[in-house]
């Protein structure tokens, strides 16, 4: 049930002179929900880039393995979805078409839609039926026939959320999702992450696999906290000097540790992960602070946790 | 305030004011005219007008036109041709050059946009593609398809697949061009996103990119309709056979202004349908668009 299913090893990304990530690796297992967070420009959303497969990365391997072989990552594929921050929706689809775009895409083809009208409008109303039941688990069964700049932005990350979620993705990868909202809409849709977080719990309870695995990005380090049950800070501030490098060669994952785990109708308490909070501000945000990168990695790659500090059992 | 919106009452009688204002200019300088010399026809009155439009929907009084045509045809060296006009003494004259007219404009639009749609599409999306074709398109945008006209009238005579040919080179590398901005202006997020939600190749051209750019390619054929009837009423003033231009020109030589001023606002009323039926389609098959600017 602890299997891995998204595993980064050694991956090293550039754009010409400019050294982006040096030596990144990470084990995501399944139903985790990992926050990754990091200086501005630090390469969060490269490496994110990089596990969608849009821009693999130049050196280095991403391997993807949800039941059976693991498989190198070199495309974009349907088991992970991703949800940005800006032009997560399809304009010209409303929003229970946008859930439904994806079922439509991945269970038939041109010539299918083309030549079998029967059968795929039969199957076209399954999928919009399937995608409002989707957008009402969201709270958005009022919305289904809007267009999304009929919507708020809050509106429009969730429909992206039901989007992605309604594929069933191995993973699901978001890159500063909630970016460009405001404080109150920021809630609810970091609830939304949890309510996910609570599917898995159930999920394990049951004996089952937990069925959503998750990598938040995001620079806001309470919202890091908050939604996940691991947080990793990527950080160009780490002791490169020590392995003999004249100038730095990239972010690295400097910070790994487990965060307290909330059920979606917890009260949003900042303070009581303040300590957390000043942790990860110290050892991924301060250029001043360049100690080895191993000090704050407590969920050591291997899966061998090398504990510092257990604060997930409130 | 500068930019506030007025009332829609005062838009209309804002409208109707400058209309009146027009028709009553018209009205001045043609009542002067005809004062100063009674058999003027460059400007004619209301009357007469009537009288031109009547000419253009009913079927031609046989000698009239013979005689039109003798005076169209004096002085060109073309005098000895005029089986080659027959056509100017059968039918209505609205209705014939109606049908020609706006089959080779409807026609020549349809396919030099189907082309530039396919090609711009290609161009946009396989950089390999767009850097083999865009020099030539760059190239072929900058021909002045008018300039070009003897060419197509050697090549293809003067039938219907000739002036097709000539609106569809005229418009189909500017329409390429476009077209392939549009496509690399589609978000790489949802290009992305597509592929995320397992689209192939196909799909994601079929299904997220061209529905994306269909309001745009809809305005763009709205804006080639006035390129397309320069080319297409140059080339008929040129060639002879069927079509306003040609109506025009053998009208005018006549002096009978009564039926071309017609004739010139038939062709910008047809223009403006063309442009209200566009702008239909486009309210019917992206409703989404015109949301996100109101
Ligand atoms: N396509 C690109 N070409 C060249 N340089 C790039 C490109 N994309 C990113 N970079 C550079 O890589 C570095 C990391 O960028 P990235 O977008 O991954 O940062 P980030 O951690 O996501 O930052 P932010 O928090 O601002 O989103 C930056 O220095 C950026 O300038
Ligand atoms: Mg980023």
């Amino acid at each position: 049930m602890t299997d891995t299913i998204l595993k980064v090893k050694n991956v090293s990304h550039w754009f010409d002179s400019n050294r982006v990530l040096h030596n990144v690796n990470l084990d995501i297992k399944r139903g985790q929900v990992v926050a990754l967070v990091g200086p501005s420009g630090c390469g969060k959303s490269t490496l994110l880039r990089a596990i969608v497969g849009t821009h693999p990365p130049l050196r280095g391997e991403i391997t993807m393995r949800d039941r059976g072989e693991a498989r190198l990552v070199t495309s974009p594929g349907r088991d992970r979805g991703i949800v940005y921050q800006r032009y997560s929706l399809f304009p010209h689809l409303t929003a229970r078409e946008n859930v439904a775009f994806g079922l439509m895409l991945d269970e038939t083809g041109i010539p299918f839609r083309l030549f079998c009208r029967k059968a795929w409008k039969k199957l076209r109303k399954n999928h919009l039926e399937q995608a409002a039941e989707m957008l009402e688990k969201m709270k958005l069964g009022a919305s289904l026939n809007k267009y999304p700049p009929e919507m708020s932005g809050g509106m429009c990350q969730r429909v992206a959320i039901a989007q992605a979620l309604i594929m069933k993705p191995a993973a699901l990868l978001l890159d500063e999702p909630f970016g460009a909202l405001d404080e109150a809409t920021r809630e609810e849709l970091q609830r939304i992450l949890l309510t996910l977080y609570a599917e898995n719990q159930t999920a394990r309870e049951e004996g089952r696999d937990p069925p959503h695995t998750v990598v938040i990005v995001t620079h806001e380090i309470n919202e890091a906290i908050f939604v996940s049950d691991r947080v990793v800070g990527l950080s160009q501030y780490w002791d490169w000097r020590e392995a003999g490098e004249t100038s730095c060669p990239g972010a690295t994952i400097v910070y790994d540790k487990k965060a307290p785990v909330f059920s979606p109708d917890d009260e949003r308490d900042f303070l009581s992960f303040r300590d957390q909070k000043d942790e990860i501000l110290h050892a991924v945000f301060d250029p001043e602070f360049c100690q080895s990168y191993r000090e704050y990695v407590a969920l050591a790659r291997t899966g061998s946790a090398r504990k510092i500090s257990n604060r997930s059992k409130r | 305030m500068i930019g506030k919106v007025g009332s829609k009452n005062a838009n209309r009688v804002c409208a109707l004011v400058s209309i009146a204002a027009l028709l009553s200019f018209y009205t001045y300088l043609s009542h002067e005219r005809h004062r100063k010399n009674p058999d003027d026809r460059t400007i004619p009155t209301w009357s007469q007008l009537w009288e031109g439009v009547v000419f253009l929907c009913q079927k031609p009084d046989t000698e009239e036109t013979s005689g039109l045509l003798a005076a169209a045809l004096e002085g060109t060296g073309l005098e000895g041709e005029t089986e080659k006009h027959a056509g100017f003494l059968e039918g209505r004259i609205l209705w014939e050059a109606s049908k020609a007219t706006l089959a080779r404009l409807l026609g020549g639009l349809a396919l030099g946009l189907a082309g530039g749609v396919l090609f711009g599409v290609l161009m946009g999306c396989f950089p390999l593609f767009d850097a083999g074709v865009s020099p030539v398109m760059y190239f072929a945008s900058r021909i002045i398809p008018t300039a070009a006209m003897p060419i197509f009238f050697t090549l293809a005579g003067i039938e219907l697949k000739m002036y097709l040919a000539m609106i569809a080179f005229g418009s189909m590398p500017i329409v390429t061009l476009t077209v392939s901005q549009y496509v690399r202006e589609f978000p790489e997020e949802l290009r992305y996103k597509a592929y995320t939600l397992g689209a192939s190749h196909a799909e994601v051209i079929t299904t997220a990119i061209f529905p994306h750019i269909l309001p745009k390619v809809i305005d763009l054929a709205v804006l080639m309709i006035g390129p397309a009837l320069v080319y297409l009423i140059a080339a008929e003033q040129i060639a002879t056979g069927e079509g306003f231009g040609y109506r025009i020109r053998v009208l005018s030589r006549a002096t009978r202004f009564e039926v071309v001023y017609p004739l010139i606002i038939i062709l910008t009323v047809y223009a403006g349908a063309i442009t209200c039926a566009l702008k239909a389609l486009q309210r019917f098959l992206c409703p989404w668009y015109l949301i996100g600017r109101r």
